[in-house]
């Protein structure tokens, strides 16, 4: 590793691999997209990045999401995800026009966009609609569902007379599934449960007919036994209506289910991206292996929630806003067991390791120690050459025993007083090819 | 004011503010410290009374975690809730008793039933303390959370200042918070930070019983397993019993030592995490299984479950489940719902209120008695009612 020259503008996150001086990933083809097989790109984010400024006596300034590329593809699921505070919920609100951008581009059907006017928003809305987290809030309660309806059709289609307007409605309603349509159009918000709610407000965003549909959080206010119902139910309409839907989420157990591809963001900084299984299966971030060690897992009976066991990394504290307003290094550092001086002092860049998946760390070698990236050709398809049985080495409870690996910011950091944890031996670290000894 | 439960410890006597309880005697590990009998709350209304829980019955073991799953309008927090007589008009208790055996109580128990206010004051939070739904919002905004556990030791314990502010350190250090966050206000910690201090706040008294009500609901997954790791270390530091009600089952399946179904006011099915989960004896039961995403594994078709939970005020005689369920004959609109025991170990319970559950271990047929072919009902069921959700979600 430490042969290695890293430039220090860290711009060009779709950069070939060479120019970054990652000589051990010899994967040198261009980044595409896993969700890019489904259809034709519909909406693009270039360089996305929006800064906010705190408020008196501050000077600072927060970047929220910085450089995020992320695109749209007809009928495909880009799964967005990571945790509160992590700027997951900015860029779907940056993509929907609802706050304005500090840079970056947005590109909607080939065009760049610019919502500046009341005109250009609507006609910007009629192709980009979202669906809230919470369905209690986002329906007025005062009005029926027929009004919910009514009023984006009414100013996305004007041409419609009043009875094409009503057929509309009914079909919105089949389309969601809220039959007998009869029943539900003249129901009030409370009178439905919130899986109903949901599904009016995901009618209520199709009736602007759009091509993309961005779902904050659709499912997480909503029981267990419903949200399968509403994802199903998204699945089944991006088919229909050739839409692409971003899809944000913190449970990157359904990511895995129902995105094409997962794009983790941490602090702002999209971390890694790749098809959703390969990245649920075989994390390469640091974060991503944190994030799936932190999920629930059902067939764990017993396991290490029950056992007490601190894993690393958890112990830490999230990102704070000094974090945040610092432009510098990987913001993932302090909770970080591979991080050093480097990740501190240099922003990582996203580096494609193989066709469609992609890795922002300088340690990849390290936080995926089993694998050898020299294996991946640049023609090669799929990722299925890496082989990546130590993936969850950094927080994965089996591995806790043996695959520690000392992190030198943590004690300062450790504020849970949880450090009395009996930490295992630091390992001996081979620095040739980055596995532990 | 006669004192209701005996004060074994004394502050000047224990030296260790915080496990006073653990150091206590042994006592047998099966024995239940609060036990609800046929228990029955209603909400009244004009409609009609709403069964919020209908003739349940539930044994908490000591320093047991008792998970209580169910969807929204089951009823599980109505029964914790009715459990500590926290419940007002329009909610009545219809029926039941519920009896709490903690250390300090008298030998044959307390019946919470029959307790006066008096004497509920000295019950709750020294005896049974309760984690709130969304408790991050339920810490007073304008006094220090030092202040606030002050508050809460201050009302129970006989201790004076110097030792309250002591304790009030060692339950951050418990949950994880540095002491000096005892002068913090509840707006200056994180979400996460906040659950913790609810947390700190429910053991501020050593209670025998902690009843956590979707205590990491509004939280994400890291902060999530952060806290549960941590509920789990002071629990076996403290060995206190859990009472944990969430609609997220594949929490509780790593969490719980035993988890109770509940659906529509009733239990469906009771047992341990790992019955529950390879033996599952009651078909709602086996919809919740199915119907969360799994990180690991090959991935599996999902279900769900279609179709919401009936009206409590028009419910019909026989399995409450029966509209929603995939393998319901015609002879679930007769069955009891009285829990019958389906383990094959000995001392071991689990309990399902389905007849017609497959044996363990076996081909997992469901048998009712004209169900000929489940698969074949379970068709015919999707097209007559919601065909939405049935499609299985497999991409």
């Amino acid at each position: 590793m430490s042969d290695l020259s890293f430039p220090t503008d860290t711009n060009q996150q779709m950069s070939p691999n060479t120019q970054l001086g990652y000589s051990a990933l010899s994967y040198q083809g261009d980044f595409v997209s896993a969700a890019s097989s489904r259809g034709r790109l519909v909406l693009e984010a270039k360089n996305l990045t929006k800064v906010y400024k705190l408020g008196f006596p501050s000077k600072d300034y927060i970047s929220a999401v910085r450089n995020a590329n992320i695109a749209l593809y007809e009928k495909s699921v880009v799964a967005l995800v990571g945790e509160s505070g992590s700027g997951k919920s900015t860029i779907a609100s940056l993509l929907a026009g609802q706050i304005p951008k500090t840079s970056g581009e947005i590109v909607l059907n080939g065009n760049s966009v610019n919502v500046k006017s009341n005109r250009k928003f609507r006609a910007y809305k009629s192709e980009v609609q979202m669906v809230f987290q919470d369905p209690f809030a986002s329906l007025n309660s005062i009005h029926k569902v027929r009004h919910h309806l009514k009023r984006p059709i009414s100013i996305h289609q004007p041409h419609l007379k009043k009875s094409a307007v009503e057929k509309e409605i009914y079909s919105l309603l089949h389309q969601v599934r809220l039959l007998p349509a009869d029943q539900f159009i003249d129901k009030f918000p409370y009178e439905l449960s919130g899986g109903q709610r949901q599904r009016v407000a995901i009618a209520r965003s199709l009736a602007a007919r759009p091509k993309v549909l961005l779902a904050d959080e659709p499912v997480s206010m909503l029981d267990v036994s419903i949200r399968l119902e509403v994802l199903s139910l998204i699945d089944d309409l991006r088919d229909r209506f050739n839409l692409a839907v971003l899809y944000v989420t913190h449970d990157i157990a359904s990511a895995r289910y129902f995105a094409d591809e997962t794009v983790v963001i941490y602090g702002g900084d999209i971390v890694e991206r790749g098809p959703s299984e390969d990245v649920t299966q075989n994390p390469a971030h640091p974060y991503t292996q944190l994030l799936v060690s932190a999920a629930p897992n059902p067939d764990d009976l017993g396991g290490s929630i029950r056992n007490a066991k601190l894993t690393a990394g958890t112990t830490k504290p999230r990102q704070t806003e000094s974090a945040l307003t610092s432009g510098i290094g990987c913001r993932f550092t302090p909770r970080c067991p591979f991080a050093d001086r480097k990740c501190e002092e240099q922003f990582p860049p996203l580096v494609t390791i193989s066709e469609n998946r992609q890795v922002a760390c300088w340690h990849i070698e390290q936080s995926l120690p089993n694998v050898s990236f020299k294996k991946i050709s640049p023609k090669s398809q799929s990722t299925a050459e890496i082989t990546l049985q130590g993936a969850h080495s950094a927080f994965g409870s089996e591995h806790t025993g043996s695959n520690h690996i000392s992190h030198n910011v943590s004690d300062q950091f450790d504020t849970d007083g949880h450090s009395k944890t009996s930490q295992p031996a630091v390992p001996e670290r081979d620095s040739e090819d980055g596995t532990v000894a | 004011m006669q004192k209701l439960f005996t004060n074994i410890f004394t502050t000047k006597k224990s030296k260790n503010l915080l496990l006073e309880m653990s150091s206590s005697d042994q006592v047998d590990p099966n024995a239940s410290v609060l036990s609800i009998e046929n228990f029955s709350i209603a909400y009244r209304s004009e409609s009609g009374d709403v069964k919020a829980t209908d003739h349940v019955s539930l044994d908490l073991k000591r320093s047991e975690i008792l998970g209580l799953a169910g969807e929204s309008g089951s009823g599980k927090s109505t029964l914790a809730y009715g459990a500590c007589r926290l419940l007002r008009s329009p909610a009545i208790i219809t029926g039941g008793k519920v009896t709490y055996r903690g250390r300090r109580a008298p030998k044959d128990g307390v019946e919470i039933t029959a307790l006066n206010a008096k004497q509920l004051k000295q019950l709750r939070w020294r005896e049974i303390s309760i984690v709130f739904q969304s408790a991050m919002n339920s810490l007073n905004p304008v006094i220090t959370v030092g202040d606030q556990l002050d508050d809460a030791i201050r009302a129970h314990l006989p201790m004076g200042s110097a030792a309250r502010k002591e304790k009030a350190g060692l339950l951050l250090d418990l949950a994880g918070i540095p002491r000096q966050r005892l002068s913090s206000y509840p707006h200056e910690l994180s979400g996460g930070m906040r659950q913790r201090v609810m947390i700190a706040m429910a053991l501020a008294v050593d209670p025998e019983i902690v009843i956590m009500d979707e205590p990491t609901t509004a939280l994400d997954v890291v902060v999530q397993r952060e806290i549960l790791t941590q509920i789990i270390e002071i629990k076996n530091q403290l060995n206190f019993s859990i009472i944990f009600i969430t609609h997220d089952l594949s929490l509780l399946l790593e969490l719980a030592d035993r988890i109770a179904i509940m659906y529509a006011g009733k239990l469906l099915e009771v047992g341990s995490a790992k019955d529950l989960h390879y033996k599952t004896a009651h078909p709602y039961t086996e919809g919740l299984l199915g119907s969360f995403p799994s990180l690991t594994g090959p991935k599996k078709a999902l279900a769900g479950i279609p179709g919401s939970p009936p009206d409590l005020r028009t419910l019909s005689t026989g399995c409450p489940f029966f509209q929603r369920c995939r393998h319901s004959s015609s002879a679930c609109k007769s069955i009891t719902n009285d829990l019958i025991n389906v383990s094959k170990e000995v001392e071991v319970l689990h309990l399902t209120a389905c007849p017609f559950h497959p044996d363990p271990g076996s081909d997992k047929r469901w048998k009712a008695p004209d169900l000929v072919d489940s698969t074949v009902n379970f068709q015919a069921h999707a097209a007559g009612e919601q065909d939405a959700s049935q499609k299985g979600f497999v991409l």
